[in-house]
């Protein structure tokens, strides 16, 4: 199932390229994984981490040690990704970070209802971005030890 | 017998007069004797007799002459004259008949002749008297029966524009009632066409709110997410290309940086100012004092707390959002500060006063002031009175500020001199007890 254990991947999940980019490189600067898969829609990273089989069920593909989510999604929504990765056993207990640039009360609530492990609002200015990355990156994957 | 029928006999021979006299005496009749035509007129002119025999050969005015002149008079032509004669002359006896006698008896005469044709005129004369009366009778009746078919008549005329009357204001009132039903059922299609058109309005404006709500949603995500990517990218560029850049590049890169900060705080504000506008208002009650001096010592940096000499008196309490009401403070305040920060000497001074049900709030500083031609606009969207070089901002700080405040039921207002500070007050109706 997990190709190595050691490996910290972390997933994520964002469709616009001039964030992913910014947020990998902000991952990779702190050095925070050695391993990151970008996902660009939901329903990519659905089939990423749930792999479809022929009987109907779907075999556990990958693990990764974080997600980071985009809330604002093409097609299969940030919010339904959470779900499902919040309302299935095996996936439970893998922390995932909201990201996204809205500060709205409604979609906050909303993602910590569904079992959200973190929600921060991407900031404009990029050294503020960095930072926010490396504090939560160094918090879910160093100090918060899943179950 | 009937009483003794009045008759007059008329004949200039006096021996026949006397005979006739005798004859009707003895038969019980009341007998005038006339010797001559003018005696026998004149006797008729002061009282009618009920008959009269009449001589045809007299001297002076004859029979026939007195009886034309009888029967063309109205008064006497119904008297039966019956005509004596020596002779039976046919010729005469015609004569007799044509100006109007009754009968004709010759010379000499039986005693019961002349009685029975006496007696048969008179009886004539009684029938058609009596006749006469009843014709008379009927007459009158029949006028009696006009006269009382014309009243009726009338009284029908008046009974029927009476009818006409009522059933005119039968009418009159079914078509109030009509016109009273109609106007009933306008007034329902005009409340239901009202209740509809509410009904759509209020539609309306709920889908505009949900357009609103997803703009702002919008506006928050999507026109951040370019700028980040200005703003990363120049900082990449700037921290990992500083070496190919000239200082020219490297200030051009700054800003670049520096108004992707700007339009950041654009948006912001934007934001801030639509939930202004979209939240609803959580009404509890706040010690305005307190929550004064708080923001006051979150806000200030350590240079201004040493410039500054700020005081707060006691302030009424207010009953708002406090969240909403923080930002009214923090706006107010940071405003205050920005404005004053270039004096040597800074002042900020919060007061409070209470009266006719009505709080006001001030806040005072002695900051560079504003001109007081543009009082009205600085709490407009984007209204900036300085130059963005000289103060930061937006210019939508004051349009917060109003909107809550309104929201509130309150007014705000200002009072500025150029280089002599400026004043912001701003109303809220006062806490009622029950508030509390």
């Amino acid at each position: 199932m997990m190709h190595n254990p050691e490996a910290m991947v972390i997933l994520l999940v964002e469709d616009n390229d001039s964030d992913a980019e910014l947020t990998l490189r902000a991952l990779k600067k702190y050095h925070l994984s050695n391993k990151i898969i970008r996902m660009a829609d939901g329903q990519e990273a659905l089939d990423y981490i749930f792999q479809p089989k022929a009987t109907g069920e779907t075999e556990l593909r990958a693990n990764p040690k974080l997600i980071l989510l985009d809330l604002k999604l093409p097609g299969v929504s940030g919010l339904e990704v959470l779900q499902a990765v919040k309302s299935d056993p095996r996936t439970r207990c893998i922390p995932v970070v909201v990201l996204t640039s809205s500060t709205e009360e409604e979609d906050i609530i909303k993602t910590y209802q569904l079992g959200v492990n973190s929600f921060i609002s991407k900031p404009v200015e990029f050294d503020d971005f960095m930072e926010t990355v490396k504090n939560l990156g160094l918090y879910w994957l160093l100090l918060n030890k899943a179950p | 017998m009937n009483d003794k029928a009045a008759i007059l006999a008329v004949d200039d021979t006096s021996e026949s007069l006397a005979l006739l006299v005798r004859i009707l005496t003895q038969a019980g009749y009341q007998v005038r004797p006339a010797d001559s035509g003018e005696l026998a007129l004149a006797a008729v002119a002061a009282n009618l007799p009920d008959l009269i025999l009449l001589d045809i050969r007299m001297q002076g005015i004859d029979g026939l002459e007195v009886c034309r002149r009888l029967k063309s008079n109205e008064h006497t032509q119904h008297i039966p004259i019956i005509l004596i004669s020596a002779f039976a002359d046919v010729q005469e006896w015609v004569a007799g008949l044509q100006v109007g006698a009754a009968d004709y008896i010759t010379k000499p005469f039986q005693a019961e002749e002349l009685l029975i044709r006496v007696e048969t005129h008179l009886a004539l004369k009684r029938a058609r008297v009596s006749l006469e009366q009843q014709a008379s009778a009927l007459r009158s009746s029949n006028a009696r029966l006009s006269t009382e078919i014309v009243e009726r008549k009338s009284v029908e005329d008046k009974l029927r524009q009476s009818l006409n009357l009522a059933e005119g204001s039968r009418l009159a009132m079914l078509s109030a009632l009509e016109d009273q039903k109609e106007a009933q059922e306008q007034i329902r299609l005009l409340n239901t066409g009202l209740e509809q058109r509410v009904a759509r309005r209020t539609a309306q404006l709920e889908t505009s709110n949900k357009e609103l709500e997803s703009f702002a949603y919008s506006v928050s995500h999507d026109l951040r997410a370019p700028l980040r990517a200005i703003d990363g990218f120049s900082r990449i560029l700037q921290q990992e290309y500083a070496d190919k850049l000239d200082d020219e590049g490297l200030r051009l890169l700054g800003v670049v940086r520096n108004s992707t900060k700007t339009m950041d705080q654009l948006i912001t504000d934007l934001l801030a100012l639509s939930k202004v506008s979209r939240s609803e208002l959580k009404y509890s009650p706040i010690d305005m004092t307190a929550m004064v001096k708080a923001i006051y010592y979150q806000m200030a940096t350590p240079e201004v707390l040493e410039k500054f000499v700020f005081t707060v008196s006691d302030l009424p309490g207010a009953n708002g959002d406090p969240t909403l009401m923080r930002q009214v403070w923090m706006n107010l305040i940071s405003n205050a500060i920005k404005y004053t920060l270039p004096r040597e000497v800074c002042a900020i001074q919060i007061s409070g006063s209470v009266s006719t049900g009505l709080c006001t709030y001030a806040i005072k500083d002695n900051g560079v002031g504003y001109n007081p031609k543009y009082t009205d606009n600085i709490f407009g969207l984007f209204q900036r009175l300085h130059r963005s070089g000289e103060f930061e901002g937006t210019g939508v700080g004051l349009a917060i500020v109003k909107r809550i405040i309104h929201r509130h039921g309150g007014q705000v207002w200002g009072e500025g001199q150029v280089g002599a500070g400026a004043t912001f007050y701003f109303t809220l109706p006062e806490r009622q007890v029950n508030d509390a």
